[in-house]
């Protein structure tokens, strides 16, 4: 653990609140960044991250700091996160249904507009759709592996399961994120040439 | 096709978690098959476009909600429950030590007993002889195993062995050094420490030596400060209001309290007023014990009249919104007086300079004003209430004799 994360511990075990605000501002984005990719709703993501500080703080007596404190945090996180969206599993998501714009045949006129950021944009939207048709367990190793860059250890830890689980199971998300991923560039080839509408291959 | 784990570690390739003998298999695999090339080229293209997901902030204000939630649930980190385990450890050591040190006492006493026993029989198997019919140089008795008795020509002397120093005893103990006198122990008088007082309210109604001793401990401080344990807050802080508008004191209740009190969220509250003089507050404590005898069932329980601190006074300062409010720390410490001279004085100038001044203030001031707000979780922005507000834009000046009077309405 940093020294910086251990003073400021120390300070709100010896009853200085405010040292925690200090490690709110510290780990705030990083955290809502993280939950927000396996959450996907703002709010719900706000509420999980409030929610994982105010355990944290609570808990601070239990912390024996042989982690990280983030990696601490991320567990209680990231097991809110998980409980919340194995909960609404039942809710179905439209991201991907045909009525979806982002599945919609594109114009090829969209191609020859420049812009690179927008393609940046329409890629990551259906990377960001693909992730969401992933279990919650699946997408929450991608996103500590690939966006967090932590180490098999340390996703263990906080997903409290034995690291030859995380190796399995980034294995099968990174299978099944690449088989929706492969769906979905063959759907919207598909649509493409039953519209007649041709592709940037096909121009050139 | 490739067996799971081999195309495990496709997947462990690409996050760098492979060990020296995987990194072999993996080589070996991407190199005899085109199969698992594509397939690690694809998974590696897939986490690359992750990483460059654009980043999401969190809201501007999510720290602030979140220390926000943490003062107005009043929340502090849990001390840990003692851990059974260690105290099981701690029992089996302990017992272990106490048998160890029975089992060594038994021992000792039982060496002891057998030498006792043996040197309580030392004529029935040893003789104690002179071995040679003059005595020795020396004078040493010779000690002379009777069983085997010497001939009288060659007897074997036994000298005794050399043992450690005996310990030097002073010839005279009217010599002997004394403790140096330690002077006369000074007695704790615990009569002159000031503590809290307790009273029951319901027990004050017409019994004029409570009242006055209760009298008695509201002057001892400039400024009052009373806990009042309720049974039941929401009732009693009523009859405190109600209490305190028969008096002809104007109540301002703060919204968040009233919000609170609304949902029936569990609050303790503090009642604020500089509108009496001590024996003014025990005629209030006095009407609201003889208001709660006419409930079926207690509503308080104990009132603990307590020093006013200095801690009080910024914990004051906080309910109200009003910075600063703090003692002069260069005065003296005074544990049966903590708080200086003159401490009402400046708490009243620093309200009245926090209440709206000139003409633009909206109504006329009274000296006979009391704010109601929650203790317990607090208020976090009592700046932005409009209660608060109106009750420092209403205080008048001090009455002379008044003192401010902070009363917790507790839960019990």
């Amino acid at each position: 653990m940093n020294n910086d994360d251990r003073r400021l511990i120390a300070a709100c075990l010896a009853g200085k609140a405010s040292a925690f605000g200090d490690l709110v501002r510290r780990y705030q984005d990083r955290l809502y960044n993280a939950v927000f990719r396996v959450v996907e709703n703002a709010e719900d993501t706000a509420d999980v991250v409030q929610e994982a500080f105010i355990n944290a703080y609570q808990s601070l007596n239990s912390f024996k700091g042989d982690s990280e404190f983030f990696t601490w945090l991320y567990r209680i996180a990231f097991n809110a996160a998980i409980s919340l969206k194995r909960k609404r599993k039942a809710v179905v998501r439209l991201d991907w249904d045909d009525d979806d714009k982002s599945n919609e045949p594109v114009d090829s006129a969209e191609y020859t507009r420049p812009g690179l950021a927008m393609e940046r944009a329409e890629e990551d939207a259906k990377l960001m759709a693909a992730l969401s048709r992933l279990s919650p367990e699946h997408r929450a190793v991608l996103v500590l592996k690939d966006l967090e860059d932590q180490r098999y250890e340390d996703i263990a830890d906080i997903l409290d399961v034995p690291i030859g689980t995380v190796r399995s199971r980034l294995h099968r998300a990174r299978l099944e994120l690449r088989d929706l991923l492969t769906r979905n560039e063959t759907e919207i080839g598909k649509s493409a040439g039953t519209n007649g509408k041709p592709t940037t291959k096909e121009k050139g | 096709m490739n067996s799971e784990e081999i195309r495990q570690l496709l997947t462990a390739a690409i996050d760098g978690e492979l060990t020296p003998s995987e990194r072999v298999a993996a080589k070996r695999l991407l190199r005899e098959s085109a199969e698992a090339r594509e397939l690690f080229s694809q998974l590696q293209r897939d986490s690359l476009r992750i990483k460059h997901v654009p980043r999401v902030n969190a809201p501007v204000d999510l720290s602030a909600s979140i220390m926000g939630a943490i003062y107005e649930r009043n929340l502090s980190p849990i001390p840990l429950p003692p851990s059974r385990s260690a105290d099981g450890k701690r029992w089996t050591w302990g017992f272990m030590l106490a048998t160890a040190a029975g089992l060594m006492l038994a021992v000792t006493s039982g060496i002891l007993y057998l030498r006792g026993e043996q040197s309580s029989k030392p004529l029935q198997r040893v003789n104690v002889a002179v071995a040679s019919p003059e005595p020795s140089a020396d004078d040493m008795p010779v000690v002379v195993v009777a069983n085997e008795a010497p001939p009288k020509s060659v007897a074997r002397a036994i000298q005794p062995e050399a043992g450690p120093t005996p310990r030097e005893v002073l010839p005279d103990v009217m010599v002997s050094p004394t403790r140096p006198d330690p002077g006369e122990i000074q007695a704790i008088q615990l009569d002159a420490i000031r503590l809290s007082s307790f009273f029951t309210v319901r027990e004050l109604p017409g019994d004029a030596t409570l009242q006055s001793k209760l009298l008695a401990e509201l002057k001892k401080d400039e400024l009052i400060r009373l806990d009042l344990f309720a049974v039941n807050v929401s009732r009693g802080t009523d009859l405190v209001q109600q209490a305190l508008r028969d008096r002809g004191i104007e109540v301002h209740v703060d919204a968040f309290a009233q919000d609170r009190r609304r949902k029936n969220l569990a609050t303790e509250m503090v009642v604020f007023t500089e509108a009496m003089t001590p024996d003014e507050v025990a005629q209030f404590l006095t009407r609201i014990g003889a208001d709660e005898k006419r409930w079926p069932s207690p509503v308080f329980d104990t009132l603990v009249v307590a020093p006013f601190l200095p801690k009080d006074l910024t914990q004051l300062g906080g309910l109200l919104g009003v910075p600063g409010m703090t003692p002069n720390a260069k005065s003296r410490v005074d544990v049966n007086k903590p708080l200086p001279e003159g401490t009402a004085n400046q708490v009243a100038m620093t309200l009245t300079r926090m209440g709206s001044t000139g003409s633009a203030r909206p109504a006329p001031r009274t000296d006979k004003v009391a704010v109601v707000m929650s203790y317990s979780p607090v208020n976090t922005t009592p700046g932005a209430s409009k209660e608060v507000r109106q009750f420092l834009d209403r205080r008048g000046e001090k009455r002379p004799n008044a003192k401010p009077l902070m009363l917790v309405v507790r839960a019990r």
